[in-house]
């Protein structure tokens, strides 16, 4: 190796990582979503989006398809966004008074946001998993039951309980709790819990399942168990998951999508964008430069 | 847009290890060169000793690996890289198995030297192997610069050489068999000159290998058993 070559490599100044021209690019403008944003068969197609919360834009112009039966995975830094795009795919900002929403939403080619669409009705269509498990104050059973009994899903007693035990068995709780289906679903460990609602948002039998990082406040094995669910559930359903966690994201999805200050920055398959994104953005913040 | 200072990691003693084990692969990348010069010196200047003192620092290129094998394994466990970080830690753990192979390479060729100077065996066409291994020191040492400097345009300029080490061992060893079938009695030794050809052709392969290691942690594409003409057109043409 001649002497130039060794000279770089004890002059940090001269490395790829740090040299003057990558410095120059430290403001990295953004342009359009890099990647592939839509799909064939999709079941939510979002375009030209934009979020408001009263002066200040949340979300600026994203334009993404949710695939049927994928698990996409929305990462970012805090205050990207991507929170709040997820909250647009149930109308769950609805409730927030100065939040304002632009921009099309079509769950099955239908706009979620049109004056006809009931949100109620929407949100049982599209279910949600938030980060911290709130089960009803009621018992396992009745918290499993709550949502059928409101959207008169079954006819009898009979079939109630079997949508129970059935939306018990798919979020894998039922083998820990069938013995104790009228215990109150609070006296559960947080994984169990967490369970718990995922098996009540299968319960109405949603299309698609957000959440809103499901996982966060669970140890290691309740994790473990509840990214294995995911793989199980997205032969029925399709999910949308949004993880601080990006060994999470890179284990339980199919794409990944990189949100940053309120922009979609880059859209892929999860396999690319863990080994080789191609947004400087995406590439600094999977390797931990910033977020 | 908000401005980051994003050029480094977050943590800044990952940031150090990553940083630590480019060195430690350039040091053993450097180490192999070394060898290798020394053992075409030896050739040229039959020189027991040189090829002896080689012999006994085998050991070093083997340690190196298994350092720089632990400390990557390492760094995944604890790190769990991702991107380039990822392809780091892929490009070093293949990349060594090279350089340790090229270091194998160059102990063999000194093992083979010390029973022809033993003999004390005489032919042109030693220079004839100096010249072939001159262009391996020469590739090799493009592709470990290449490797410091992260130019997967270079590397790929240097894969393509190889093709040239390849022809030329090729006519080198067609004279080597013709020397064979027409003196049989000097097949031993003709036979161990083709061996040493064989092995400087071998680390022109291993040179080419950390050529496809550097693209593939530049560019993020894997180019190996794909014809070198093609990727260079697909990447840069």
């Amino acid at each position: 190796m001649n002497e130039a070559v060794m000279n770089e490599l004890v002059d940090p100044t001269m490395n790829a990582r740090s040299n003057p021209e990558t410095e120059d690019s430290l403001n990295i403008e953004y342009t359009d979503t890099v990647g592939q944003p839509l799909c064939e068969k999709a079941k939510i197609r979002t375009q030209n989006v934009n979020v408001f919360y009263a002066d200040n834009q949340a979300i600026h112009n994203v334009s993404l398809d949710i695939g049927a039966h994928e698990v996409i995975a929305l990462i970012g830094p805090s205050g990207c966004g991507k929170s709040t795009y997820l909250r647009t795919l149930n109308r769950m900002n609805d409730t927030i008074d100065i939040c304002r929403v632009e921009g099309k939403i079509l769950l099955d080619d239908e706009n979620i946001y049109s004056k006809k669409q009931d949100p109620v009705l929407l949100r049982a269509r599209v279910g949600m998993v938030f980060q911290k498990p709130n089960p009803f104050p009621k018992s396992i059973y009745d918290n499993v039951a709550y949502g059928p009994r409101i959207h008169g899903l079954t006819r009898n007693k009979s079939e109630l309980d079997d949508l129970v035990e059935d939306s018990l068995i798919k979020a894998g709780l039922f083998a820990e709790v069938k013995d104790r289906l009228h215990a109150p679903g609070t006296g559960l460990s947080g994984g169990q819990q967490q369970r718990l609602c995922i098996a009540r948002t299968i319960a109405v039998q949603p299309e698609v399942i957000l959440m809103d990082e499901p996982a966060s406040a669970l140890d290691p094995i309740a994790t473990a168990k509840i990214e294995e669910l995911m793989n199980e559930l997205k032969e029925n359903f399709t999910i949308v998951i949004v993880t601080h966690s990006m060994q999470q994201a890179a284990r339980v999805s199919q794409r990944t999508a990189y949100f940053h200050m309120g922009r979609l920055i880059e859209v892929g398959e999860t396999d690319q964008i863990f080994t080789n994104p191609a947004h400087e953005l995406t590439e600094k913040y999977i390797t931990g430069r910033f977020g | 847009m908000e401005q980051f200072d994003i050029d480094k990691h977050t943590s800044s003693e990952f940031e150090a290890e990553l940083e630590d084990i480019r060195n430690h692969l350039l040091k053993m990348g450097g180490k192999a060169e070394s060898q290798l010069r020394t053992v075409l010196t030896a050739m040229l200047e039959n020189d027991e000793e040189l090829a002896d003192e080689l012999l006994a620092q085998g050991d070093d290129i083997d340690q190196m690996e298994i350092d720089l094998d632990q400390e990557c394994t390492r760094i995944i466990a604890i790190r769990q890289p991702a991107a380039s970080d990822l392809r780091l830690i892929v490009a070093v753990m293949k990349s060594i198995t090279d350089i340790e192979r090229i270091g194998d390479e160059t102990e063999k060729m000194a093992r083979l030297l010390k029973k022809l100077i033993r003999r004390d065996f005489q032919s042109k066409y030693f220079k004839e192997i100096d010249h072939l291994g001159q262009e391996v020191l020469a590739n090799l040492s493009a592709a470990l610069n290449a490797l410091a400097r992260l130019d997967a345009e270079e590397a790929i300029k240097i894969a393509q050489k190889d093709q040239v080490i390849d022809a030329h061992f090729d006519e080198l060893n067609g004279h080597l068999i013709k020397h064979m079938v027409k003196d049989p009695n000097k097949v031993k030794p003709y036979l161990k000159m083709s061996h040493c050809a064989q092995a400087l052709e071998r680390i022109g392969d291993h040179a080419k290998n950390i050529c496809e290691n550097i693209i593939y942690l530049v560019i993020g594409k894997d180019v190996r058993h794909t014809d070198i003409d093609e990727v260079k057109q697909d990447l840069f043409d």
